[in-house]
């Protein structure tokens, strides 16, 4: 009998995972699960509220600066360090000045934010403020009427941020979002594993970069890292080898046909797959994520690689991918080793200028409920003394005019000299295309890293996602 | 897991217990009227949970739709044809097909023996059943992390086999190095990975289960058997192993199932990658779906992974339990 009582059990087990699956199949994705969510409650400090709010409601609220409470929910990734600090305290000293202003920050790594954002726009409630790197997906936001012009609301002071960067996040003239940080991509290494190779001076065209690679290796040090899991981290060596070939008319181009099929694509391909023969990056990297103590932000922070071809936020992740130092330090103090910049090199015969960048910004797009308190606070937090206590940081390159010399880390100047002196700046490809487009570059990259693909079978795929976006 | 107390749980069926099940038919049997309050509740929340949901990606699968805003763009059936044309997709199928295959060829078979050994009077069996049942407790999550740490390149199982390698008589210090890889970043090798940490986990579920099965046998029978001049290999093979079907062969169709399910353990340790060498029919619809705000398109991949595995699950019942259902004991 206990055999077919079993059995039964078993059975019943089976019908359940089968309903499972049907459900798991039919239902969102709402991954929110894995989000650290840091809930901030300064309202706790808020005695002075209780006095008068019922009195000055009945008596038709003389007092012209009582307003409605309100709160602000906040959605941001600077999940680490002096960052998270300092939003937080941003967060709290606009309550003490306002003090009918609450805040829910919900903060989430930066890939986790990608999951957990999507089921909130799509039940078309989006946080009031939330990060944003403009390009298709605040595109897509815009058409879905899930964020706010702000236009009228920030004429007054948007001026004070850098066009370019505020650029960022216009769509068909309309403004979304409010940028806090401008950067770009570029080449970080370690200064002491190239001395090692006796290398004395950082390459400044791909054929001197393919050879400082091949010296690396040869003595004996994994070359570069790369986040080949996240695969973004991949798709800045095809999109920076598309701008120095082909310039930025090549990428107007691509946009313009929605075709990957270029002759500046072809080539950036071909040169790519030099490098992929290299064999230089370091073991196991089609399953390291950008962060973490295996990832490429880990083999860089821990000096196991030399080179790693990433934004502004680098060297911060190196400290505490590497475990070193304290968040409150700037990432050069942090880092055991000493570190240098230099900007992704020329291709022989290409059309870019070497100052041109790959590169982007972050913002807080403002949700198309957001209270005009929202507002006021973005202009809080991009004011000159604020903009500049975030480029105290190390990990912010702010973009208020007046705050670009509070960047005091050493390792930013040279990134900030050549962001000077760059023409364009073009925002990451994977950001700057529909999603679906922006994931088949990064696939395809990968691929063509793990020697899985050719370039041209690639463009294929990518212009298939065109197709379907 | 059963300890000491269990030798009296066995004896326990002899004693007769016929006045536990409420009599059927009985005149207190509910009325439509009851049977409804009662049905309705759970009636609501299976419409609502399950059968909505899955109405709702059946329309969403018709659409070219980026999850924001209105349904317009419609496709028809363009985007299940995209699926059937995707080299991803099809291979995510194949490599759900791989793990159902090596879990029913190498996962049950150890998963049996193990059942067998630890069925015998043995010191220190109950410890040894906890032990092995214990992976299957862990959450997938957890389970994913320790072992993203364990199989990373110079982590704990490449130490191993560094230093145990060598050992192994005829085996040179070379061969170990050449035999040395990136277990979950070299794409040749990661889905056998995933599916060696899958075995790790699972077969402790499938070990108590078929347990189980093995203390429903009647020892008179094998009893019989020795009797009769069987060795402990026919006995196996003749009596137990045959007795054991209908516990094999839902076994079997859980690791068929779980197969075709597999998503967290997958998403923790490699999510699909490296280049998508461990893409299961689960990691992909999340990835090309809702990964890339194309949730027509996921919908679409949804109701594909619903009617393969439903198709699956109707041949099973119809071809290999039929026999169970109807009640046979072998």
């Amino acid at each position: 009998m206990r055999r077919t009582r079993l059995t039964r059990l078993s059975a019943l087990l089976a019908v359940l995972a089968l309903v499972a699956g049907a459900c798991g199949g039919g239902g969102a994705a709402s991954d929110t699960s894995t989000t650290a969510a840091a809930e901030d409650t300064p309202s706790t400090e808020a005695p002075p509220a209780t006095e008068a709010p019922p009195a000055t409601e009945a008596d038709g609220g003389g007092d012209g600066e009582e307003r409605e409470p309100v709160t602000i929910e906040w959605w941001h990734i600077q999940n680490q360090g002096a960052m998270l600090e300092l939003w937080e305290t941003l967060a709290n000293e606009f309550t003490e000045m306002n003090p009918h202003v609450t805040f829910d920050i919900v903060v989430n790594e930066n890939e986790a934010f990608k999951d957990a954002i999507q089921p909130r726009l799509q039940s078309n409630d989006p946080p009031d403020l939330f990060q944003s790197w403009g390009g298709g997906d605040l595109a897509d936001q815009v058409e879905a009427g899930l964020v706010r012009d702000i236009s009228d609301e920030v004429s007054d002071w948007i001026g004070d941020l850098s066009a370019g960067a505020v650029s960022l996040f216009e769509v068909d003239g309309g403004l979304y979002a409010v940028p806090f940080d401008l950067g770009m991509v570029g080449f970080w290494y370690n200064k002491e594993l190239f001395a090692q190779a006796g290398i004395d001076a950082p390459p400044t065209t791909w054929d001197e970069f393919l050879d400082v690679v091949q010296r690396l290796k040869d003595a004996g040090i994994t070359p570069i890292a790369v986040g080949g899991q996240d695969r973004w981290p991949a798709h800045f060596y095809l999109a920076y080898l598309i701008l120095r070939i082909g310039g930025q008319e090549a990428i107007e181009e691509i946009a313009a046909n929605r075709s990957f099929d270029h002759p500046a694509v072809i080539e950036a391909g071909n040169q790519l797959q030099r490098l992929v023969e290299l064999e230089p990056f370091q073991e196991g990297f089609l399953a390291s994520t950008w962060p973490g103590p295996d990832g490429e932000a880990g083999w860089i922070g821990t000096g196991r690689a030399a080179i790693s071809l990433m934004g502004q936020w680098g060297p911060g992740e190196y400290a505490n991918s590497g475990g070193h130092g304290e968040p409150d330090q700037l990432p050069s103090e942090r880092l055991p080793f000493e570190m240098g910049w230099f900007p992704f090199p020329e291709v022989e015969g290409g059309a870019g200028d070497l100052n041109d960048g790959i590169g982007g910004g972050n913002g807080f797009a403002v949700g198309r409920d957001a209270p005009p308190e929202a507002v006021e606070f973005l202009r809080y937090l991009t004011s000159v003394e604020n903009a500049r206590r975030a480029g105290e940081t190390g990990a912010i390159l702010p973009v208020t005019k007046g705050a670009e010399n509070s960047v005091t880390e050493p390792l930013m100047v040279p990134l900030l000299e050549s962001l000077a002196q760059s023409e364009f700046v073009q925002l990451y490809l994977d950001q700057y295309f529909p999603a679906a487009v922006g994931e088949a570059i990064n696939d395809e990259t990968v691929k063509i890293f793990a020697g899985q693909t050719t370039i041209e079978d690639a463009i294929q795929a990518i212009d298939a996602a065109f197709a379907s976006s | 897991m059963q300890t000491q107390s269990q030798p009296t749980r066995v004896s326990q069926p002899s004693a007769p217990t016929p006045s536990r099940r409420p009599l059927r038919g009985a005149p207190g049997y509910a009325s439509w009227p009851t049977l409804a309050v009662l049905v309705l509740p759970a009636l609501v929340v299976y419409g609502l949970f399950v059968i909505y949901p899955i109405v709702q990606s059946l329309r969403f699968s018709v659409y070219n739709w980026n999850g924001l805003g209105p349904l317009t763009d419609w496709v028809g059936l363009g985007n299940f044809v995209e699926a059937l044309n995707s080299p991803d997709f099809r291979a995510a199928i194949f490599h759900c097909f791989v793990i159902a295959v090596l879990s029913l060829t190498l996962q049950l078979p150890f998963a049996l023996a193990l059942a067998v050994l630890l069925n015998q009077k043995l010191a220190g069996r109950g410890l040894f059943r906890t032990m092995f049942f214990a992976p299957y407790v862990l959450s997938e999550v957890v389970t994913g992390v320790v072992w993203r740490q364990l199989l990373r390149p110079d982590g704990m199982v490449d130490r191993v086999i560094e230093t145990v390698g060598p050992l192994i008589p005829g085996v040179s210090e070379a061969a170990v190095q050449e035999f040395m890889r990136p277990w979950l970043g070299d794409p040749g090798v990661a889905l056998y990975s995933l599916f060696f940490v899958l075995t790790w986990k699972y077969f402790g579920l499938h070990m108590v289960l078929l347990l189980a099965g093995l203390q429903g046998i009647p020892s008179e029978l094998k009893e019989a058997a020795a009797i009769d001049g069987a060795g402990p290999w026919q006995a196996f093979r003749h009596v137990t192993l045959p007795l054991l079907g209908p516990t094999i062969r839902i076994s079997m169709f859980l690791m068929i199932i779980g197969s075709f399910h597999v998503f967290d353990l997958v998403w923790v340790t490699t999510r699909g990658g490296p280049v998508g060498a461990t893409q299961t029919m689960a990691t992909y619809l999340i990835d090309f779906g809702f990964g890339r705000n194309r949730f027509g398109y996921g919908g679409a991949v949804s109701i594909l992974i619903f009617a393969i595995s439903m198709v699956l699950a109707l041949f099973y019942q119809r071809f290999v339990l039929r026999r169970d259902v109807e009640g046979a004991l072998t």
